[in-house]
Parts: structure tokens; sequence; C-alpha cells
């Protein structure tokens, strides 16, 4: 029996124009390759030799946060009731502007206790949160600006 | 494998992950290093993003659940890392990322740490044109020889749609370079 018999009647298959493009990769490749091998890009003097990393100290700050987490829930609600006492009890023409200013500078600087928001959020709360007026466009470059697609990726 | 495995296990233990990851950063850094240059083309930016790839590692250590290689997982941080970093470089400068990558490629005529000759600054235009997968296939096949197994845990996408991706960006880089 011939080896071509032997193919023909062989239950093994290949992916579609499996040869022709195996072919044409690998002869296109040898051809580039005896060019061009290398990138050209070279480092600094000994720049891998030296290459070093700063571990990030987090021990201390991880203890820290631990701490900070189990009691963020009432730390959080406790600032916020005083925070609403103090912006009603100001006589003030400038409330609503003034409040959205002190609102997001506390946001940005106290915000990062973004379990205790979502403890507090309720269904009703996240569906109001649909009439802010943001477009997808700002939405995509807060991401791209702010989220690691790495975690996006893993996680 | 074995010793992958031990030092994995070390980089979970509080009292020799400091070591092991030194050990971690004497291994892998020239690997990463050269994988993430050809993806953000300058020294620079490439000695920011290794940093990044090696704190993100050091942080996220603990979560690796070793379903894939740690190699190929540090290898998709990196990825990862460079291509957010060229994302918000474009972002911040105000252009795409193809003119960013454009402008990179001009950048090396005068670049100090570019060595390169004249076939090959055309081969890094000519990979400049290609979509930004098919450039990082064509990258870690072409100069690394990374297998296709490994690149598709790296890239999250299939071995079959990898090596299209090779095939495609060779015939076009091959048809760029006869072009001229």
């Amino acid at each position: 029996m011939s080896i071509n018999k032997i193919h023909k009647n062989s239950p093994f298959k290949v992916p579609k124009e499996y040869f022709e493009r195996f072919d044409a990769t690998f002869f296109n490749e040898i051809e580039l390759k005896t060019s061009v091998k290398e990138t050209g890009f070279k480092t600094p003097d000994s720049y891998l030799n030296d290459f070093n990393i700063s571990i990030p100290k987090i021990s201390k700050f991880s203890n820290l946060r631990k701490l900070n987490k189990k009691y963020s829930f009432y730390i959080f609600r406790t600032a916020a009731a005083l925070f609403l006492l103090f912006m009603f009890s100001l006589p003030s023409e400038d409330t609503q502007e003034i409040s959205y200013e002190i609102l997001e500078n506390y946001l940005i600087n106290e915000g990062n206790q973004s379990e205790a928001f979502i403890d507090v959020l309720t269904l009703e709360d996240l569906n109001d949160l649909s009439i802010l007026e943001v477009s997808y466009y700002e939405i995509e470059n807060y991401i791209l600006q702010n989220a690691s697609i790495e975690t996006l990726l893993i996680y | 494998m074995q010793n992958e495995a031990k030092l994995l296990s070390l980089l979970k233990l509080d009292n020799s992950k400091e070591l092991a990851f030194k050990t971690l950063v004497k291994r892998y850094k020239e690997k990463l290093y050269w994988h993430i240059r050809k993806i953000v083309i300058s020294h620079d930016d490439a000695d920011d993003v290794l940093q990044n790839t090696f704190i993100k590692i050091f942080r996220n250590i603990d979560k690796f659940k070793g379903d894939s290689k740690l190699y190929t997982w540090m290898y998709r941080i990196a990825t990862n890392e460079s291509i957010s970093f060229l994302n918000s470089k474009a972002k911040r400068n105000q252009v795409s990322n193809k003119t960013l990558n454009e402008n990179a490629i001009q950048n090396l005529v005068a670049d100090v740490y570019f060595e390169g000759d004249e076939i090959q600054l055309k081969l890094q235009k000519a990979i400049a044109q290609l979509p930004r997968i098919q450039q990082l296939v064509f990258n870690m096949r072409y100069f690394d020889d990374i297998k296709y197994k490994d690149m598709s845990s790296i890239l999250e996408t299939s071995e079959g749609a990898l090596k299209a991706s090779y095939h495609i960006a060779v015939k076009k880089i091959k048809t760029y370079l006869q072009a001229d």
C-alpha cells in the first residue's frame, strides 16, 4: 500500500489549508530571518546587572487597612452623619454649590472606602444613579485612565 | 518546573518572601525587560514598566493560584502593564495609539539605545504597521521563539488564532519590506 493511500484512508485531519499556510509561514520566516534576526535595541551599560526593585513595605500599612476595614462602616456612617448635620446647619445661599465641592473633595481625599459605600447604597440608590448624565465616552475615558487592565484580565 | 514550584512556595511564605522575590527578579528581569521593550520601544519607558510589573507581581503573588505557569502569568502582567502604559501615554499626549507608536519608531533614529541598521529600523517600522495583537504575536514568536501554547496562556487567545495572526503578520512584514 502506498503512503498516499494510507493518508487518504486516515481518520486524522488537519485544519483547512494547513499545509499551504505552513509552507508560506515557514519560507517567509526563513527569508526574513536571513536578512534580520535581532531588534537592534540595546540598554545602558550594565543596566540589567544593576537592575533592582525596592520591595514595597506594605506589612504595617496592610495591618492598618485591616483595622480600618473592620471599623470603616461605622466610621463612614458617623462621618456622613456629622457631615450632613454640618451642611444642613449652614444657612447659606450657596449651600448647594459648596456642598458639591466639599463632597467632591471629601470623596477624593477620604473616598477610598468603596466597600462602605456599597454597604450603604440600596438598590433604589443605585437605580437613581442612572439619571446622572455621564456619557459612555466619559466612562470609557475614566476606565482607561484609572482601571488596571491587568486586574480586569486576571480577576 | 520543579524550581518554579519551589520558588512559588517560598514566595508565599512571609519569612522567605523577600529573598525569593529577589531570586525571581534576578531570574526573569532580562526576559521581561526585552518583552516589554519590544512593546514600548524606548528604554526609559521599558524601565518604568518593568519596575511596575515587578511591583505588581510582588503585590499579587499571593493571589496566583498556579492555574498557569508562573512565567506565563508574569508575561501576562508585563504585557498588560505595557499596553496600559501606552494607552495612558497616548491619552496624556492627546494622540491616538497608532500615532504614539509611529512617533516612537521615528524617535528610534536618534535613540542612543538603538543601534539597529537600516533593515532593523525598517523591520520596526513594519511591525508598527500591524494591529496590536499581531505585533505581540510576531515579537514573541519571531524574536523570543515562545511556544504557541505559552503564548495562548499569556494572551488568553486560542493557539489557532495566534498561528493565524503570526502567519498574517509575517506575510504583511515581508510585503512591507519588499515594497521599498
